[in-house]
């Protein structure tokens, strides 16, 4: 029975690791330009300098800054929720947990690169190695990027591990020679013993108890860059907790997203169900519930105070920043909230939709964060020209963050090539206790 | 952008090399010395004046010294001129906008028109106050956030409260500017387009040329401070607005007149700006109380862009009301 | 140093300037620059008399001083001497001290320094009057107070004349300038008393110059006296701050924590990468069997 669940999970998760479609070429080709283009900005802009951006001496950070927070949050987040779902051992998330995983690691791939593209000095940027201050809240930031780098990489091989032995050791399947030497590597010398199991599984647990730590420091850190500068408005006690939540928020956002897209190219709709798609809508609705309580906290103590500063930062929101504000704030949290919350409502379209609006506002949520503030300085801005007085941001902004979307797609149609995107090892445990409880409810009926 | 009247550029460029050329002086005799030493001769030749007061041609690896000594006056730069602590006061009851300090820092750190190391800003407390003109350098703070944020110590502050930046060291990431409270930094956003001697040794103390990338700020004159002269925009002054000395020596002087610091700071009331955020500026101010010219006199002669620049609020595109 | 080095270093620049720009159309005239000539005259505190000529061009915003330009001192119309001005644009002549000078009937030693122009700089010249007054300062300390007292006098063939009404100052040197600490009214036997403060900031053992000066006076020019006393307050320099914020070594707690979280978490990933170790181990051990 076991060989026959393995066959058919087999069948069902790994058809583009055999072989490739022409949809997948064509999807391909279109991140591949997107990316080019992003190149093509990168060149101009190391060309020109930064002149060719929207960044001015007073908008120091814009876009990029944004992307970096937005996309080191969704890696965070991946790595909170794929290390909570597996500790905590909960029943449905065989299907979702890997991609969570990878969703950790290939958002940590991409975000450092917004920083990089911020950096005035590209080819100084080893200096931040050589000449480290630890004082510095970005040295803090550079340290806990590389150590979760190295966790998360960790934490995604251990759990691929089982996996690779399965691929390793089928034969029913046709995947290329190297791919199959690659396996072999790659499995270890797995063969699900005892010891290696216990080895295995006592490994993944702390892998993804210290992965929710270092998320949780990490992204705190990250933060901590703003929140230690004098200026209204990320001056805030609560930016620590606060970034955490909102990358939550974005992270399951991002997953219930991804569940559907790989839903629907790879037919895996026996395996992803509504009951899925309702229990991660469950978590962003309590997520959305704690973030709406803390910007809801945040804005209120600025607002109240009479504090002159923060009175320029507030009524700037609500005018200049209006609409984003809005949709950031009250759309991009009560729309999922709303969804959610009416039981007739949770279908996966509309959940769906609830988790790209969540998505999106929180990118404009990060820019209402960065932007404002550094247009409201203490000493009054006496200046003539638009882009001093006002940021916005150039085509070169603009298609780099394409191109960072591009690239996160792109890794990911790449790893789906080599491993399965949905865990063969965890479903097999999964499809196992299913069949033990039912065969358990039937002795004892 | 704001223009400048040109005058004869002609001019300008004797005027700004001819500054720079005693520095090169200096160098040219290590180039000399560098010659007696074993090194290769890479066959090209640079025209230089040596210490005999002739023109030679030099070969290129003599340059290499130069490198060299960019590096010593890093380190000179961190260390400062020892037993000193500088200090600046600034009379707002004096001040009329005459941006001569402006125009001399800028002319003598060779900065582009809109780098502005000492900018004027038109101020008003509140809506009752009048409003006055209120210069603002680098306040050089004894707690200063911006050292405390740079990743990779290009800025630093140094023993004598100057803190400086070292182009060399900079990457550029501009986190200094968003952590200092007064926007007293500017950023290269793109290529300035200096042109300095050949033989010119970097020194962040004059902190020339600007580098693409980088970060600059006022830096108290330092390189000025070396051979006991005053900052460019203190001797500018045609108002003798802008004090300068060594708190240690409690004197400050503005070029014409010499005064105890600590009578002065008594007497007027000498304050630091937003003292409440605790960054221990090393700038201080004299109330404008007891007006020697009318606010409006600070618009007269000016540039009709600069004269704008006061009132922001009107040009923004879309005004929202 | 002969003056040929600061001819060559104008002439080195304006050639390396004509290559790089558009030189002037045939017919036009080469503007020359037009100096600003500062003439002094100081008779030091060994009753050394030197005249003092300082060349500049103010341009809009700075000043920059003209090396190398030959400076005529007269004495009426004898020519005393000639000097060179050096790279900060001074030059100085010092009358030797048994030279007889040429005075008009006031009493009065007409000076002019003159620069006759070249090719480069316009010419200019400058002209002063000074009386010559002998200048005597004693320090004293009465009752706790410190006591400067000034008196001057003119030399005449019948013996010192006092010097009444003409106000005179004590200074002492700062970095930049002289600071004023005190003023007074020479009296009618030519002397005054001026009380010199108590806490001024000398030295680290309180040591100060003290200057009796009369600072750019109508007739006398400028004549001083120094001394050195121990009548400053001992300036200890500040003990550095080592570690903070913004030194170069950081707060200790910093490193500590830093320390203390960095082993925490690598020590667990050493421990995972262990035992995959072990699981590869125990794999190749298995295949054997």
């Amino acid at each position: 029975m076991m060989s026959a669940n393995r066959e058919s999970l087999l069948k069902d998760l790994t058809p583009e690791i055999e072989k490739t479609s022409k949809s997948w070429y064509l999807v391909f080709g279109i991140f591949l330009v997107m990316f080019a283009l992003g190149i093509y900005g990168l060149i101009l802009q190391i060309d020109k300098g930064h002149i060719v951006t929207g960044m001015r001496d007073n908008v120091v950070w814009g876009v990029y800054i944004v992307n970096f927070i937005f996309f080191m949050g969704l890696s965070y987040a991946g790595a909170l929720i794929s290390g909570t779902l597996h500790l905590f051992k909960t029943p449905w998330r065989a299907p979702v947990i890997r991609i969570a995983e990878l969703i950790t690691v290939i958002s940590l791939a991409i975000g450092p690169f917004f920083i990089f593209f911020c950096v005035g000095r590209l080819d100084r940027l080893p200096y931040i190695l050589a000449f480290p201050r630890i004082q510095s809240p970005i040295v803090w930031d550079v340290i806990a990027i590389l150590t979760d780098v190295f966790g998360a990489a960790i934490f995604l091989y251990v759990s691929f591990i089982e996996d690779f032995a399965i691929l390793r050791d089928t034969d029913s399947l046709q995947i290329s020679p190297w791919k199959k030497k690659m396996y072999k590597i790659l499995a270890l010398g797995y063969q699900g013993t005892e010891k290696q199991r216990r080895i295995l599984s006592f490994s993944r647990n702390v892998m993804a108890a210290i992965i929710i730590a270092i998320a949780i420091i990490v992204y705190s850190v990250l933060a901590w860059i703003f929140g230690v500068t004098l200026r209204p408005g990320w001056h805030s006690t609560i930016f620590g907790p606060y970034f955490v939540i909102a990358a939550v928020f974005s992270g399951v956002g991002l997953l219930i997203i991804l569940m559907a897209i790989f839903r629907k190219i790879y037919g895996l709709e026996k395996y992803i169900t509504l009951k899925h798609f309702v229990n991660l809508g469950i978590i962003l609705f309590i997520i959305a519930a704690f973030f709406g309580y803390f910007t809801f906290s945040d804005y209120l103590t600025k607002w109240y105070g009479s504090v002159k500063m923060d009175k320029i930062l507030i009524d700037k929101l609500f005018t200049e920043f209006e609409f984003y504000f809005i949709f950031a704030n009250y759309i991009g949290i009560l729309t999922p909230i709303f969804i959610i919350a009416i039981p007739r409502l949770r279908t996966i379209r509309n959940i769906t939709m609830a988790a790209v609006i969540a998505l999106v506002a929180l990118w404009v949520n990060r820019y209402i964060i960065i932007v404002p503030t550094l247009e409201t300085p203490f000493l009054p801005i006496q200046d003539i020209r638009q882009d001093w007085l006002r940021y916005s941001p150039t085509w070169v902004e603009w298609s780099l963050t394409a191109a960072g979307v591009a690239v996160f797609g792109m890794l990911f149609m790449i790893i789906s090539k080599i491993a399965p995107i949905i865990s063969i090892s965890e479903m097999e445990e999964a499809a196992e206790k299913n069949d033990q409880e039912t065969s358990n409810t039937a002795y004892h009926e | 952008m704001k223009k400048k009247k040109e005058e004869s550029s002609s001019r300008r460029r004797f005027i700004r090399n001819f500054g720079l050329g005693l520095g090169s002086a200096a160098v040219v005799g290590t180039a000399a010395i560098a010659r007696e030493t074993a090194e290769p001769e890479s066959g090209e030749k640079i025209r230089l004046l040596s210490s005999d007061g002739k023109l030679v041609e030099v070969d290129k690896s003599a340059i290499k010294v130069a490198k060299a000594r960019t590096k010593e006056e890093i380190e000179k730069s961190h260390k400062g001129l020892p037993g000193k602590k500088f200090v600046m006061v600034i009379d707002l009851a004096k001040c009329k906008n005459a941006r001569k300090c402006v125009d001399a820092c800028q002319e003598g750190h060779m900065l582009p028109r809109d780098h502005e190391w000492m900018k004027i800003y038109l101020m008003q407390d509140s809506e009752e106050a009048s409003k006055y003109w209120f210069p603002r350098p680098c306040y050089h703070c004894d707690s200063p956030l911006c050292v405390s944020v740079c990743p990779v110590g290009a800025t630093y502050k140094r023993e004598d409260g100057i803190v400086l930046v070292d182009n060399k060291r900079c990457i550029g990431c501009k986190f200094c500017m968003t952590a200092c409270p007064y926007s007293a930094r500017v950023f290269n956003w793109k290529d300035p387009e200096v042109e300095v001697p050949k033989d010119h040794v970097y020194d962040p103390e004059l902190n020339i040329p600007a580098v693409e990338g980088t970060v600059g700020k006022c830096v108290f004159c330092a390189d000025k401070l070396r051979i006991n002269e005053l900052p460019r925009c203190v001797k500018a002054c045609p108002m003798g607005v802008i004090y300068f000395g060594d708190v240690m020596e409690d004197a400050v002087t503005n070029g014409t007149e010499t005064l105890r610091f600590s009578t002065l700071m008594k007497d007027k009331h000498g304050y630091r700006y937003m003292e409440e955020l605790g960054t221990m500026p090393n700038v201080f101010y004299l109330p404008p109380v007891n007006r020697m010219y009318p606010v409006e006199s600070g618009y007269e002669g000016l540039d009709q862009s600069v004269l704008d620049s006061y009132h922001p609020q009107d040009f923004l595109k879309d005004k929202k009301k | 140093m002969s003056k040929a080095i600061y001819r060559y270093i104008i002439l080195i620049i304006l050639v390396g300037l004509s290559s790089g720009f558009n030189l002037p159309a045939q017919g036009d005239e080469q503007v020359k620059i037009n100096p600003y000539m500062l003439f002094t005259y100081l008779k030091d505190t060994d009753s050394q008399r030197i005249l003092q000529v300082k060349m500049t061009h103010i341009t809009k915003t700075i000043e920059m001083p003209l090396p190398g330009l030959t400076i005529q001192f007269y004495n009426n119309e004898t020519l005393l001497g000639e000097v060179i001005s050096n790279e900060a644009g001074i030059a100085n002549y010092i009358i030797e001290k048994d030279f007889l000078l040429y005075a008009i009937d006031d009493g009065s030693w007409p000076f002019s320094a003159r620069f006759s122009g070249d090719s480069i700089v316009d010419a200019t010249s400058g002209e002063l009057s000074i009386t010559d007054v002998n200048l005597g300062m004693t320090l004293a300390e009465e009752e706790g107070r410190k006591i400067v007292t000034l008196s001057a006098s003119l030399p005449s063939a019948k013996g010192p004349v006092p010097v009444s009404g003409e106000e005179i100052s004590v200074y002492i040197p700062r970095m930049f300038s002289l600071l004023s600490v005190g003023t007074g009214v020479l009296e009618d036997d030519g002397s005054v008393q001026i009380e010199f403060p108590d806490d001024l900031p000398g030295d680290s053992e309180g040591n100060l110059t003290v200057i009796g000066r009369f600072n750019d006076h109508y007739l006398y020019g400028n004549v001083e006296k120094r001394e050195q006393m121990k009548w400053g307050t001992e300036v200890k320099k500040a003990p550095p701050i080592y570690r903070s914020l913004w030194s170069t070594l950081a707060p200790t707690w910093m490193i500590v924590t830093l320390s203390i979280m960095l082993t925490g978490v690598w020590g667990h990933y050493i421990f995972v990468i262990i035992s995959l170790f072990r699981i590869k181990k125990d794999g190749l051990k298995n295949a054997k069997k």
